[in-house]
């Protein structure tokens, strides 16, 4: 938590790279969004699901792209590429509305956020628990982005349109120890 | 005497039988105890032989040409003033105080130098009287009791290892210096020859005395050090036996790593009479060791907190909550380097300060350990007394060594273990599932007058989440069913036997697919507690007139070949996937087929494979071979499907299950 992570706008992030992603095109129908998860997290290898945070992960943004990128606009589509492995997970998610406008304000808010409760300030903190615009409701909870810079730790990028989000987790590998190799 | 002369009686003087068993004795000492002080005391052996040898050429020309007896005494005076140097830099080796043995070298070269030459120019004859002939004995005397002084300043604080020394050195001083005085008063002042038989026979082998003590200790020392070697370990495997069957019988109870590694623990503290001991294992992702062990009052060997040493049971707390970055404090220390740390006394080491005051924290003595498997550090194992005047001792040290290996093969085995059971845990969940699976799947497919129907169904990991199947109707009608369960294992398995069991009950009565359809969703959704969806396609197949009803519910279009036409055609209805949506309601369509037309239905994982460069099949590669090969027969052609995705993919992995099913009309 030292570091604050922000969401990055760079068009030529290497995690827009598509090659060798799975790809499915979602209409936006917002009771699909948990069949959608499901269709693209059951690629993923068991280790990496996490009993299932990854699912979780990835809900959150293509809800994201649903219902704030497409306003749940049955005409517009959801883009998504992903690919998994056993020590990562890349997710490609694209909507056509008109993109997070609100980014550097989000950045702002995050910062705060943190550096709240680096001050172990709770009082102030309590103004920074939900990121909300005039367009939230009440199913909003305003922070599943605050969990999704932490989750995904390969970067959370977006275009310059900013309607489509790369994110890019890495999993270490699982052997006991330290290698000795490592250490001289 | 000097009237008898008899030189073999010369020859065979006791002090060179004596020097030659002194030879064999050193030898058989050296072959064994590896000790390497006894290699510089070797260097006196061919020495004491010289020495005797030149004294026995000197008594057989004498016994024909009068020689003067000073030449004895210089060859005495100069073998013994070198004796003592060797001993001084022997001792010196030994105790690593260079700084006294230098400057008495030196002195004494310098002394014997001239004594040697007074003696050799014959500087105090016999008949000068016994004062001159006092003096060499007396220098020799004074060289004895120098050594005996720089003897007597070894400690155990100041000399490793100097136990043997300190136990050797009053029997070392105590004969020379005798003999010496002896030898001045015998020489000296009652002026005795050297041929005179209580001098041949007794005195002069007397001056061996101490050596023969000195090599006679080296072969107790031996011998009591093998003694203790193999006590301690019949006592090492003893307990290391007692630890194995017990940790042993401790796994096969509980397999709780937590309490394995308490057992660990509490088991190694008890054999070394530790007062308390601590296991430590590595986290990789966050790069700390975290205590997950603890017996007995274990305080951090490192700085806290003042506040947290007030209190033994707070200072405990911070000790077992406080992970321990790696390469930070001793511990943290070990486990980067994976060299084990032994400090015997606290006093002496500066990184353990903090334990050295009078309160909670207080250690005497630490022993750190890595626990290594194949080159993998797992994490430390420390031990520790409270006590001042418990020290561990070397042989704890390498006792407790002996354990810790074990313990880390143990532990070792253990995490494998449970990640074995986990794995086979899943496995078994998974072949429960693919055991269902298998029943669920239809055995034998029909064959129709005017149609022939081919299928298969290919497994990503063992279980699928693609379910087909062909349903006889009466009246000369089929149906065929494909469909994707997202997700897989158990509840994947189960929403299959759930739609199946749907699909057998109403299709009796129900011939509608669209209504076929509507009932299973109707029946999956909201059903169940967790999500779980499904595409499906169903399509009926009348025999006698060639009309297929077709209903979906967002699988992937009903691919037809028109053998007509030679073109491709895709049938789609509205529908959402099963489980969305309980009022969700479904389209269907009717088409007529005719002679030679092919009907597919597919899933994602044929037009989605993948090979290794990450390129897709696709619908395209798919649908065109269809084209290609719809002359073939419905067996020719499904081995051309299966040929063509494997010769696509290669080697790469499979991702997802493959299932088709294909109806060409005769």
């Amino acid at each position: 938590m030292s570091q604050v992570k922000l969401l990055e706008v760079n068009e030529n992030s290497k995690l827009f790279d598509k090659t060798g992603m799975f790809f499915k095109e979602f209409d936006s129908d917002f009771r699909q969004i948990r069949y959608y998860t499901l269709l693209v997290v059951q690629k993923a290898p068991t280790e990496i699901k996490e009993i299932n945070l990854l699912e979780q992960q990835i809900s959150e943004i293509i809800k994201n792209a649903v219902k704030h990128g497409n306003k749940c606009d049955l005409k517009k589509k959801v883009k998504v590429w992903y690919y998994f492995s056993k020590d990562k997970a890349h997710l490609i998610v694209e909507d056509e509305g008109e993109g997070f406008k609100d980014l550097e304000g989000w950045n702002e808010f995050n910062k705060k956020r943190i550096e709240c409760f680096l001050n172990q300030n709770f009082e102030e903190m309590e103004k920074y628990v939900s990121y909300r615009t005039s367009k939230s409701d009440d199913h909003d909870s305003g922070n599943a982005m605050f969990a999704a810079v932490e989750y995904w730790n390969g970067g959370v990028v977006f275009n310059n349109k900013k309607n489509c989000i790369a994110v890019l987790k890495t999993f270490p590998k699982k052997k006991k120890g330290i290698d000795m190799e490592d250490m001289q | 005497m000097e009237n008898i002369p008899n030189p073999f009686l010369y020859l065979t003087s006791t002090t060179l039988a004596v020097a030659l068993f002194l030879w064999l004795l050193y030898h058989y000492i050296k072959k064994r105890t590896l000790n390497p002080a006894l290699k510089a005391l070797g260097r006196l052996i061919p020495l004491f032989l010289v020495r005797e040898g030149l004294a026995s050429v000197f008594l057989f020309i004498r016994a024909f040409t009068p020689l003067p007896w000073a030449v004895l005494d210089l060859i005495f005076f100069l073998t013994d003033s070198l004796a003592i140097l060797f001993l001084v830099l022997w001792t010196a080796k030994y105790s690593g105080r260079k700084a006294f043995a230098v400057p008495f070298i030196l002195i004494n070269i310098l002394v014997a130098f001239f004594l040697g030459l007074a003696l050799a120019i014959n500087l105090f004859p016999k008949e000068s009287g016994w004062v001159p002939r006092l003096i060499p004995w007396t220098v020799l005397l004074g060289d004895w009791i120098a050594f005996a002084i720089m003897l007597g300043a070894i400690t155990e604080f100041n000399t490793p290892n100097s136990g043997h020394l300190i136990e050797l050195r009053a029997r070392l001083t105590q004969i020379p210096i005798a003999v010496t005085t002896a030898a001045a008063l015998l020489f000296g002042v009652i002026n005795f020859d050297y041929d005179h038989p209580f001098i041949k026979y007794i005195f002069l082998p007397l001056t061996y005395g101490a050596y023969v003590y000195l090599f006679y200790k080296y072969v107790v020392i031996h011998e009591t050090d093998e003694e203790q070697r193999i006590g301690f370990l019949e006592k090492d495997i003893n307990s290391l036996f007692d630890f194995m069957s017990n940790l042993g019988s401790a796994i096969s109870e509980k397999f709780d790593p937590s309490q394995v590694l308490d057992f660990i623990t509490s088991s190694v503290v008890k054999s070394t009479n530790a007062d308390a001991g601590a296991i430590m294992l590595v986290d990789e992702a966050e790069n700390t060791l975290k205590v997950e062990a603890v017996t007995g009052v274990f305080p951090p060997p490192y700085p806290v907190p003042d506040m947290v040493k007030v209190k033994i049971a707070s200072m405990q707390n911070y000790f077992k909550s406080m992970p321990i970055k790696i390469g930070e404090t001793i511990l943290g220390e070990v486990a980067k380097t994976g060299k084990p740390l032994f400090i015997r006394n606290t006093l002496q080491d500066e990184r353990m300060k903090q334990n050295t005051q009078n309160d909670t924290l207080f250690v005497s003595s630490i022993i750190i350990l890595p626990l290594i498997v194949s080159k993998r550090i797992m994490g430390v194992i420390a031990l520790l007394r409270r006590d001042r005047l418990k020290l561990f001792t070397e042989t704890d040290y390498d006792h407790v060594k002996t354990f810790a290996n074990y313990s880390s093969l143990t532990l070792d085995f253990l995490f494998t273990y449970l990640e074995l059971i986990e794995k086979r845990e899943l496995e078994r969940e998974l072949g429960i599932a693919a055991e269902i699976q298998q029943k669920l799947l239809p055995r034998k497919l029909p064959e129709l007058k005017t149609a022939t129907i081919g299928a298969f169904s290919i497994p990503a990991k063992g279980v699928s989440g693609d379910y087909y199947d062909i349903l006889q109707f009466t009246g000369g009608r089929i149906g065929l069913v494909i469909c994707d369960v997202a997700g897989k294992g158990v509840p994947a398995a189960l929403i299959m036997v759930m739609i199946r069991s749907i699909l057998h009950l109403i299709t009796s009565a129900e011939k509608d697919a669209a209504k076929v359809i509507t009932w299973i969703n109707r029946g999956i959704t909201g059903k169940i507690d967790i999500d779980r969806f499904a595409t499906m396609s169903f399509m009926t197949y009348n025999e006698s007139t060639g009309e297929v009803i077709y209903s979906n519910a967002a699988h992937h279009p009903l691919l037809i070949f028109r053998a007509k036409t030679a073109t491709l055609e895709n049938v789609d209805t509205e529908g959402l996937p099963i489980g969305i949506e309980r009022t969700a309601k479904y389209g269907q369509k009717r088409i007529k087929l005719g002679k030679g037309d092919v009907v597919v239905l597919y899933t994602d994982g044929i037009i989605e494979a993948m090979n290794q460069t990450g390129e897709q099949y696709t619908y395209e590669r798919f649908s065109k071979l269809i084209q290609e090969n719809s002359g073939l027969a419905t067996d020719e052609i499904i081995a051309k499907i299966k040929a063509d995705l494997k010769a696509f993919v290669g080697p790469a992995p499979q991702h997802d299950d493959q299932t088709l099913m294909l109806m060409k009309v005769n």
